[in-house]
């Protein structure tokens, strides 16, 4: 969920799941380029339609990356949410707004200032 | 997993095709649920809390034609005078003054706002004797269905994938 200007929550998609893994294993896998691109990038063969980089973190809680479609170069922010459950696996949340990440409330870092 | 989309296009979008427009049921389980009408709900009617389904890709893309960026929507919506706005043209035409009154907004600003959402290409214009009207551009949304289509269609798939790498990654 994002909070626009006046504060209140503007829509996104949303996907929101349990993990069976621990926190710190998951943060890798959200981190890490190579983990990242074993899930996230299309499989061999198939041609990259997207590009994003990271732009915000929160270490173990919240990852934040400017997410671009290389079709029309359209930019918009994914956020990984992560917290340990009592079972020792992660809530994972993702969140994709269609907002530019230069807006992004969820990310309080300058946007795409580290991407140059 | 659980999709959920809480939302002001939604809303509207569901509000749009209400007001005319066939929506296409995409008869897929996962619904997005939409959350209250940030304004005014009870004055306009809508209900607190309602679930459509999407529409199609082949309604969106049938529509590509008149692609606009989906964050220029997004951001024309961000507004809550654009989007009372908005909805008060779901109920028909308006010119600015009747769009005006009563949101207790200056006319440069009804005319500024206007203008995002001309820019969006949500409204549309049409003059009318002196007046000039303005209409919900039944299209307008398409450029967000084609978004929300493609990565509701994007993430289960990743997140499956995601899933399958943490089995195979070492503690």
């Amino acid at each position: 969920m994002t909070a626009d200007d006046d504060g209140e929550t503007v829509d996104d998609i949303v996907v929101e799941c349990e993990l069976d893994a621990a926190p710190e294993k998951v943060w890798r896998a959200l981190t890490v380029p190579e983990f990242v691109s074993a899930w996230l990038d299309p499989k061999l063969g198939d041609a990259k339609q997207q590009s994003y980089e990271m732009i915000d973190e929160l270490p173990c809680s919240r990852v934040c990356y400017a997410w671009r479609d290389e079709q029309d170069g359209r930019e918009s922010t994914v956020t990984f949410e992560i917290g340990p459950r009592p079972d020792g696996n992660t809530w994972f949340r993702l969140t994709h707004s269609p907002a530019r990440p230069a807006r992004a409330a969820n990310c309080n870092s300058p946007a795409l200032a580290r991407a140059a | 997993m659980s999709w959920v989309g809480s939302g002001v296009w939604t809303a509207i979008a569901g509000r749009i095709a209400d007001s005319g427009r066939p929506v296409v049921r995409s008869g897929d389980p996962a619904r997005l649920l939409l959350a209250a009408w940030p304004i005014d709900a009870m004055a306009t009617g809508l209900t607190a809390s309602v679930s459509v389904d999407l529409l199609l890709a082949e309604q969106i893309s049938a529509c590509l034609s008149k692609r606009m960026h989906e964050s220029e929507i997004f951001r024309a919506l961000a507004d809550p005078t654009r989007r009372a706005m908005l909805d008060r043209l779901t109920a028909g035409g308006r010119n600015a003054t009747e769009l005006r009154d009563g949101l207790g907004v200056s006319q440069p600003a009804v005319s500024q706002h206007i203008a995002v959402l001309r820019g969006a290409g949500l409204i549309t214009e049409r003059r009318d004797g002196r007046h000039v009207r303005y209409s919900i551009e039944p299209d307008g949304m398409t450029p967000l269905f084609d978004w929300l289509a493609r990565y509701r269609a994007f993430w289960p798939e990743k997140v499956d994938r995601l899933k399958t790498l943490l089995k195979e990654m070492d503690q």
